[in-house]
């Protein structure tokens, strides 16, 4: 597939938090091979707050990627709500395992533990499968946290009488990571996946290519 | 003469319950009148018995008949010889199919006969009512190919989603691992017996190099029970394994008789025996040389631990030879479920870097109790230091913080591991390295009894230091005494050391101390 660069950094555009732009792009060029989805993260690393920015160091090497995250865990802010645990938790997870000894996992379980009042919130929720995509299996009793808590945000999920893209993104990341049972999970959300497509993907593709594959 | 345990075709013996692995004096054997030749060891098993018959086993001693014993054999219903279900033994063919259906077509009471020959097999699952016997010269030497090799999944969620059915595990974790030579999953009544070889061939396989590596699952054991009842495996020998050799997980009414188990000393993670979250084990007459511990007895990490608090306990462990593994008997360090009514006795240690080790740490939990562990009337030679304890062993990421190795008192909560009763008796060491001993307790919660009694230690004349527990601020030591620290009560009597260098009690922060 090759997608027109402006048309992609316009859709881009469109998402307004920019770490969620910039994971979007990332998840994207990792499933897709797409360098224009490497390209444009590369391009707007000053948006990045952590995991977009160890996405850059792993492809390029550079030092000062190295040196910004150094720099963010130095002066990580605290996880006050949902979205800043969307924003942090996965990149303090990464960069524990890779660089810190793998020392925080019991400081960043405990922080969605105490928060999991917010187990309904999509930030929330979305961050315990980012999250917890990047710790370490052997600190079971940390990484345990977190699945738990997943199935729990799962099952909510699942008693809504519709569900959103977090809520798909949530159940999909789930059954793929091996914490949530694909017979159970996987059928809402792909039939949710396909509804959410038609409403608004396939309108861009359209616009896009002019026609969709089947 | 005493009989442990008899099945349809074997038995095992103790002919000298006060020898150690090897019997005060060499005995021959005759059984209902025909010569078995000579017998060194203190237990040992007979093997091509009959079915339903009895027996009288003679033994004489310098010519002279000592004494006799008389027994039974059980009865069998039939053998299956894996040889007409299609399987070879010519090392080359892939006799998995044929070994795995001889033992699921094997009915209540039956036997599985692995006669001579190598069988090249993949994993083999056991079931429940059964006897495998794999016959002297007869080999079951694994694949190393990781396609062949299912995997055991660490943890499956329940339908309901309310609870876990847990499968594979490593280092006390419930986690992916690849199956085992012979594995048993919920079977009871099982016995796996006979002179035969259970080869891991892991050093022709990619299972030793890069180990930490996780290559698809965690490394398997060679001989894998879990959540069983009633199995005894007898003389045969383990070699080779790609990690961990006997691992027997929630089990129950275990005997290990007269097994071999065998690694090189340089594999990794190759531990002889490593019980966890067992009770009512029986480890006779085992001979254990391997590249870690001989003997690791576990009960899990924190999860382990605190969702299920089962200990390992009721273990005894006797007539046995630990041979140049690290640890004689080690305890943890993954222990959170706790260790408790350990009786190691009659054994023969030679060679290893510590006797009895008993790692904990700040944060195993309220769990994490180890209480009454027994060493008595055990021999060792060359052991660099035969007891250490240590309340503050730096495993895992956090184990160097203060949290786990600080001197200080620390609040006593929920994540604080207790050390309770543990026991020397008429222990001989000689040619030891470092020191008779380093117990290192907890401040804040002391371990509560050290006896040392009838004891005697000696060193060589060319002890190399060694730091004789992983916890920081421990200096390497040659020849030291016992040194002891947050301990409530220690008591030594009659206990001799000779050529050691300094005091034999250097003991800090000791509340009570009887010395006789």
């Amino acid at each position: 597939m090759q997608m027109e660069k402006a048309r992609l950094t316009a859709y881009l555009n469109a998402v307004e938090n920019g770490e969620v732009k910039l994971r979007s792009c990332i998840a994207l060029y990792q499933s897709t091979g797409e360098a224009a989805f490497r390209e444009y993260a590369l391009a707007h690393m000053d948006k990045s707050s952590g995991m977009s920015l160890l996405f850059a160091w792993e492809q390029t090497g550079g030092p000062a990627y190295r040196q910004a995250m150094d720099a963010l865990m130095a002066d990580l802010p605290a996880a006050a709500d949902p979205e800043a645990l969307y924003q942090f938790a996965p990149f303090h997870a990464a960069y524990d395992v890779r660089f810190g000894g793998r020392k925080d996992a019991r400081r960043i379980a405990a922080a969605f533990q105490t928060m999991q009042d917010a187990l309904s919130d999509p930030w929330y929720y979305l961050a315990l499968v980012d999250c917890i995509e990047q710790m370490d299996i052997q600190l079971y009793e940390h990484y345990r946290v977190l699945a738990d808590l997943i199935l729990r945000a799962a099952q909510a999920r699942l008693r809504q009488p519709a569900l959103n893209a977090a809520d798909c993104c949530l159940l999909m990341k789930g059954v793929r990571l091996g914490l949530l049972d694909p017979e159970k999970y996987l059928p809402p959300a792909l039939k949710s996946c396909s509804t959410l497509a038609w409403d608004h993907f396939y309108p861009l593709a359209l616009a896009e290519y002019g026609r969709i594959n089947a | 003469m005493k009989c442990f345990y008899t099945s349809a075709r074997s038995c095992t013996v103790l002919l000298d319950p006060q020898g150690d692995y090897e019997a005060r004096d060499v005995r021959r054997l005759e059984l209902n009148g025909n010569d078995l030749g000579e017998e060194k060891r203190a237990v040992c098993s007979l093997f091509d018995l009959w079915p339903d018959t009895d027996y009288t086993l003679t033994s004489y001693l310098g010519g002279k008949k000592e004494t006799e014993l008389f027994f039974h054999t059980d009865p069998e219903t039939c053998t299956l010889n894996v040889r007409r279900f299609g399987a070879k033994g010519d090392g080359e063919q892939d006799d998995t199919p044929a070994l795995q259906a001889a033992i699921l077509c094997c009915p209540a009471g039956g036997r599985v006969l692995v006669p001579a020959g190598t069988y090249r097999t993949g994993p083999l699952f056991l079931k429940s009512h059964m006897t495998l016997e794999i016959q002297k010269n007869a080999t079951l030497a694994l694949m190393t190919d990781r396609a062949k090799f299912p995997i055991l999944p660490g943890m499956i969620r329940s339908t309901d989603e309310q609870s876990e059915y847990l499968l594979g595990t490593w280092e006390g974790n419930p986690l992916d691992c690849f199956a085992g030579a012979l594995t048993g999953i919920g079977v009871e009544d099982v016995r796996v017996i006979g002179q035969g070889v259970v080869d891991g061939c892991a050093q022709l396989g990619d299972w030793w190099p890069n180990h930490k590596v996780i290559k698809g699952a965690f490394r398997g054991r060679l001989f894998y029970l879990r959540d069983c009842e009633n199995v005894t495996v007898q003389g045969i020998t383990f070699r080779n394994s790609p990690s961990w050799n006997l691992h027997p997980c929630f089990s129950r009414k275990l005997n290990f008789l007269n097994v071999r188990v065998e690694a090189p000393s340089n594999s990794p993670n190759t531990d002889g025996f490593d019980p966890e979250s067992c009770r009512d084990i029986r480890m006779l007459g085992t001979v254990f040389s391997v590249g870690d511990d001989c003997i690791a007895i576990k009960s899990g990490k924190i999860y382990m631990g605190q969702k299920y608090h089962t200990p390992c306990e009721n273990i005894e462990i006797a007539w046995c030879a630990m041979l140049d593994g690290h640890g004689g008997v080690t305890v943890g360090s993954e222990m959170a479920g706790g260790v408790r009514h350990v009786r190691v006795h009659h054994c023969l240690m030679r060679g290893n870097d510590r006797g009895l080790r008993i790692k904990t740490r700040r944060g195993r939990g309220r769990y994490a109790v180890v209480d009454d562990i027994r060493f008595e009337d055990v021999r060792m030679e060359g052991v660099k230091a035969p007891l250490v304890v240590n309340a503050m062993y730096y495993c895992d990421p956090d184990g160097h913080t203060p949290y786990v190795q600080s001197r200080q008192k620390q609040p006593v909560d929920d994540t604080t591991p207790t050390l309770g009763s543990i026991c020397f008796e008429r222990v001989r060491a000689r040619d030891c390295q470092a020191c008779v001993g380093y117990v290192l307790g907890l401040p804040e919660k002391p371990l509560e009894q050290l006896t040392l009694r009838d004891c005697d230690f000696s060193f060589s004349e060319t002890a190399q230091p060694m730091a004789p527990a992983m916890a920081e601020g421990v200096d390497p030591c040659a020849r030291r005494g016992l040194m002891a620290r947050f301990v409530n009560r220690l008591i030594l009597e009659n206990v001799r050391m000779e050529a050691i260098d300094g005091q034999p009690l250097e003991a800090v922060s000791v509340e009570h101390i009887e010395e006789k």
